[in-house]
């Protein structure tokens, strides 16, 4: 395969080594992973195959800014071609028309909250993967009480929980009881884990939470194999097919995201809003949230970098989602630093995240046994700097939008 | 979003058959004598017909006077609910041997305004009966995609209520259907002109159906063919691409990009 888009940065001497050793195949399920009847998948590798960005043109681009909130696929992928980068400022000003018009000033506050780090994975990229020297930690129900609190008492009311990607550390009960904790405080309870059956998400949805953000990290079948050796994660399907099996379990919203820079980013954003796309279409009723992640440097290695994901890039493609969807909330990281974050509050992001740890145990002074980062965040000011930094922008700071029924 | 882009070969394609032109004519309100005229002018190759007038007398019969080669599609009109749809759709496939049938509901004598809801229920019960279900609706897109889950073969919506030779009073709604259901949206009901025609086909509709504007104009046939080629304009042109209507340039100055490093 004559790969043009390898992230050297993630790469060192014992991955590569560890590339050349033999896996499982990543598109067979494995036992009592749940196989659903969808063509979804389908759907958007055929799509994302048939994108070709180099054909697009500039009249593309013109003809795709022309369709204001209602652009075809051909559209969005022509907006997230070469063709479309001298339209950088118009993109933004349609998307900021789009999200003004769906959203008026309206940011929602959250923050993520780490309640284990423990993983089964072997994701290259990633510092929780279960080879990487770290320290690994997981909470009980009295430090994942405190740490709610915690985060309750800065007046948010949204929170995401994440775990690491380990059945046995975290299973889903403990998943489930943390949602239970976390009704206590928050209105909005939505869950970043391992993807699930869809008795399982059915039971977590019981348990109090609404939302199920999915990272397909690519969708580039074989380069996901390259970067995933080892764990569940490694089963490519079962994760694509995560948000349908959230949404048959009752989940009212879905998430999606490729992390950007670990493949070709036009394709992996191109098939990022696909299957957003397709997902709608099938349940029209569901939420749909994009994030947009790029790849960070971690604690044990600092040059991890997002490859040619540079900011103008990355407003591509968020300006992109919004002008494909302009209904879909878009969730702007902390990856990113304070300036790239209020500028793109201001053009299409809807959510953002406050006082953001990617550790474990790091919100309350109580926990003692922290676990480490995930990956090292770029915006470090605390919900009130946020809050205010929202006002500043003549945008207004919301702490919750809906209700759990 | 339609369904059929291929420019080469652009046909229409309802519950499996195909079909060259977009164009689906009323015989109603309008003498028999003046239906192959119309027909021949209009291109059409579907023709609807009510059941109410299949056997009214001994004297005429409509079946007589449509020509050969051209689809019947039997509607249900005088249905007032569900089962009613259901025993007309079932006489008029004995009576005119075809499969199609244009199930319209209507328990309103004075808008003439179709009920989706028993809609949808006629339709369950007739696509599992081997039926090609072509719903006259209000457009709704709830109500269209019950419809599409139920088995119908294309959503018709109306464009005004019937008879008013309106134009695209429901637009928005419309376009609504053409971009998020997958099954052709046939313009039905309130057209009155063939630029209006041409503004639905344009809009992206697979096809459109008229009769009253036909109906009430000075020279039937001759209205017939100012239609036809109207459709065709309008489908011409959104297979072509329409230009980009900008509501606003850009701007010189870089005002929300300045930020990018």
């Amino acid at each position: 395969m004559d790969d043009k888009h390898i992230n050297t940065s993630i790469l060192s001497k014992q991955i590569l080594e560890d590339q050349k050793k033999s896996r499982i195949d990543h598109m067979t399920y494995l036992p009592g992973m749940e196989q659903i009847d969808s063509d979804i998948m389908d759907k958007i590798l055929a799509a994302t195959a048939a994108y070709d960005y180099d054909k697009c043109t500039a009249h593309d681009v013109e003809i795709a800014l022309a369709h204001e909130g209602r652009l075809t696929p051909y559209d969005f992928g022509a907006l997230l071609s070469p063709a479309a980068r001298p339209y950088l400022e118009e993109m933004a000003q349609a998307a900021q028309r789009e999200t003004r018009k769906h959203f008026g000033n309206e940011i929602l506050l959250f923050t993520p909250i780490y309640i284990a780090n423990y993983c089964e994975n072997y994701c290259i990229y990633c510092n929780f993967n279960r080879y990487s020297k770290i320290k690994r930690a997981k909470l009980n129900a009295d430090e994942i009480d405190q740490e709610m609190a915690a985060i309750a008492a800065t007046g948010l009311r949204e929170i995401l929980i994440l775990t690491g990607e380990s059945r046995h550390a975290s299973d889903v009960e403990y998943i489930g009881m943390a949602c239970q904790i976390a009704r206590k405080y928050f209105k909005v309870i939505g869950i970043e884990v391992y993807p699930l059956n869809s008795d399982e998400y059915a039971y977590l949805h019981k348990c109090g939470a609404d939302y199920v953000t999915v990272f397909q990290e690519t969708y580039n079948p074989d380069k996901y194999e390259t970067l995933h050796l080892d764990g569940h994660k490694r089963i490519f399907p079962y994760r694509v097919n995560a948000q349908e099996r959230a949404l048959m379990g009752g989940m009212r919203g879905v998430g999606f995201a490729a992390l950007l820079g670990l493949d070709d980013f036009r394709k992996d954003a191109f098939a990022t809003g696909m299957h957003a796309y397709y997902m709608q279409r099938k349940y029209p009723a569901a939420e749909i949230a994009f994030s947009c992640p790029r790849l960070r440097p971690t604690i044990n290695n600092e040059k991890i970098n997002p490859m040619d994901v540079h900011e103008a890039e990355l407003l591509q493609i968020v300006t992109a989602y919004r002008l494909f969807m302009p209904f879909a909330s878009i969730t702007i990281s902390t990856r990113e630093n304070a300036r790239v974050r209020d500028n793109l509050l201001k053009i299409c992001a809807t959510k953002i995240s406050a006082d953001s740890k990617t550790g474990v145990g790091e919100h309350s002074a109580q926990v003692k046994d922290k676990g480490d980062g995930q990956f090292e965040i770029d915006d470090n000011r605390t919900f009130d700097q946020i809050y205010q930094a929202i006002l500043d922008n003549g945008l207004q700071p919301v702490l919750n939008d809906y209700i759990y029924v | 979003m339609s369904t059929e882009n291929n420019a080469a070969k652009d046909t229409l394609v309802i519950g499996g058959h195909e079909f060259s032109s977009r164009f689906i004519l009323g015989s109603g309100k309008y003498s028999y004598d003046l239906i192959k005229a119309a027909v021949d002018n209009a291109g059409a190759q579907i023709v609807t017909m009510s059941l109410r007038r299949a056997n009214d007398d001994t004297q005429t019969n409509i079946l007589d006077y449509i020509p050969e080669g051209v689809t019947l599609l039997p509607n249900t009109s005088g249905s007032r609910n569900a089962e009613e749809a259901i025993r007309i759709a079932r006489l008029s496939r004995e009576i005119s041997g075809s499969n199609f049938v244009k199930i319209e509901v209507i328990p309103d004598t004075k808008y003439l305004l179709p009920d989706n809801h028993e809609t949808v229920k006629a339709i369950k019960t007739l696509a599992a009966e081997g039926f090609i279900c072509m719903p006259y609706m209000y457009p709704d897109l709830n109500a269209a995609r019950e419809m599409a889950a139920a088995g119908a073969a294309c959503i018709m919506p109306l464009a005004a209520p019937i008879g008013s030779n309106h134009g695209l009073a429901t637009k928005d709604f419309i376009q609504i259907l053409i971009d998020e259901i997958d099954l052709p949206i046939i313009v039905d009901a309130g057209i009155g002109k063939p630029s209006q025609a041409c503004a639905a086909m344009e809009m992206g509709a697979a096809a459109v159906m008229a009769n009253t504007a036909l109906a009430t104009a000075g020279d039937i046939p001759a209205m017939a063919g100012a239609f036809k080629k109207a459709i065709q304009a309008g489908r011409e042109a959104y297979l072509a691409g329409m230009g980009a209507e900008r509501v606003k340039g850009a701007s010189a100055s870089s005002p929300l990009t300045g930020y990018l490093r």
